[in-house]
């Protein structure tokens, strides 16, 4: 039961890491691509870490792993802040309106 | 289940292959930069599935961590003193087309072919001799007092090697030093704005990575971490603090910070030293004093280590302003002498009115 379950958290994560990596490539303009790999990034690394506390024997290594979880979410956040507000500063426009088709 | 773990055996060690052959080919530098910084951290999880959690670590800090922020920062300041100058950018490598680039890249082929045929050579022709050497280790083990082999080696059984690593950084940082820093943009300009959304991330994180860096070194005795690891951590909350504002350069005095930097190195040498009337060779310590020795030795190490890597994050000098003598010519100077790109919509040429 907890392995299913872990490993149906873990596909999850992959599959937001792999929704993340696809709007970084995908997405239209610098602010798009990083709020999607930034946001999906932190569900998918959430996701991950409580599938792997599922499999991990003993509270010390789970609360490392929850520990790892903050710490990333934490850098992220600021992460994408200090760039997108590098970004704007730096002259970067955000899209509007619609993108024309190609 | 084996054949899983080829898979991902295999996928790291074409991805590896992959990720180095882009960064050496590509023409923007950034990108180099950038694939550089993702070959440390494949490199880093090649060396956990290796088993061998010390060195990646290692990568993971130095490898990619810290020397891809000197490579970023490198490149932030090429790409500012092109822009501020009439000169080409120097971001973009672009080969002379012609005979000379030709022969050029055929003898770097060559020559790379040639070494790695002979690197292969050696290892085919080495014999099977690392079991003995693991068992050499492993009995010489309970000697020092250290219960990781890889200390062990590292600073009792050769310790040479790790003494000259360090008196390598140290070169390096007095290098830099001596350079010309009049024109350094860090002295000219008060440090950046705060911002307080990374001043929360900076009074958050320090604690936990100084603890987690003071961990490292003292689990060098017994597990995977070591002075490096924890001089690298040391050295990214220092980039941290000097990043939101906490400390300005220059914010210490030279002394100071010179201090701090040769004291791994003084220390290891006087150990070395002290106990020669007694031990009778150089850097051999007396029974039952590798423990303590190695402890001392890795807490000032890292220390100094951490202090050289803020050092040259911070304080690399900048391009010198172009000398009108050289019309044109490139001053960052690209050692492999190649022609920059001239990239003329972005550039004002002298003569032309702005």
């Amino acid at each position: 039961m907890t392995t299913v379950l872990s490993g149906i958290l873990l596909l999850g994560a992959a599959f937001f890491f792999l929704a993340g990596t696809v709007g970084l490539l995908r997405f239209p303009d610098f602010y798009c691509r990083l709020h999607a790999l930034t946001k999906a990034d932190n569900l998918g690394m959430g996701m991950l870490v409580v599938g792997l506390m599922l499999q991990t024997p003993g509270w010390a290594a789970r609360s490392q792993l929850l520990l790892v979880w903050f710490l990333v979410l934490v850098t992220a956040a600021t992460v994408c802040h200090l760039l997108a507000r590098s970004a704007l500063h730096g002259g970067v426009e955000p899209l509007k309106g619609r993108r024309r088709s190609r | 289940m084996t054949g899983l773990t080829w898979a991902l055996d295999g996928g790291f060690a074409l991805l590896l292959v992959v990720l180095v052959t882009r960064a050496m080919l590509t023409r923007d530098l950034f990108e180099a930069v950038v694939l550089f910084i993702a070959f440390g951290l494949t490199l880093s999880l090649a060396w956990v599935r290796l088993g061998a959690p010390d060195v990646a670590l290692a990568e993971a800090a130095l490898g990619a961590g810290v020397t891809g922020a000197l490579f970023l920062n490198a490149f932030q300041r090429l790409a500012r003193a092109s822009a501020d100058s009439d000169l080409p950018h120097a971001y973009l490598i672009d080969d002379e087309p012609g005979v000379r680039s030709l022969r050029l890249r055929a003898i770097s082929v060559g020559t790379a072919a040639f070494l790695a045929a002979a690197f292969v050579g050696v290892l085919v022709g080495i014999p099977a001799r690392e079991a003995v050497l693991a068992e050499a280790v492993n009995t010489s083990l309970p000697r020092t007092g250290l219960s990781n082999p890889v200390t062990a080696v590292l600073l009792s059984f050769r310790a040479y090697d790790t003494l000259f690593e360090v008196a390598v950084l140290v070169l390096a940082t007095v290098t830099v030093w001596s350079l010309d820093r009049e024109h350094t943009p860090f002295h000219q300009t008060p440090g950046p704005r705060g911002d307080p959304v990374l001043e929360g991330l900076t009074s958050l994180v320090v604690p936990v990575a100084g603890v987690t860096a003071v961990y490292l070194v003292w689990a060098g005795t017994h597990a995977a971490g070591g002075a490096f690891q924890g001089g690298a951590l040391l050295a990214g909350i220092g980039v941290l603090l000097a990043a939101s504002g906490v400390i300005r350069p220059g914010a210490f005095g030279a002394p100071v910070i010179r201090v701090l930097g040769l004291m791994g190195l003084a220390l290891f040498i006087g150990v070395g030293v002290v106990f020669m009337p007694w031990t009778g060779s150089l850097l051999t310590y007396p029974e039952g004093w590798d423990y303590a020795i190695t402890l001392a030795v890795e807490g000032t190490l890292a220390l100094s280590v951490a202090v050289i890597l803020v050092e040259l994050f911070l304080d690399v000098p900048a391009a010198p302003e172009a000398d009108p003598r050289f019309d044109r010519v490139d001053p960052t100077g690209d050692p492999l002498g190649r022609k920059l790109r001239w990239d003329s919509s972005r550039t004002r040429r002298p003569g032309e009115d702005g």
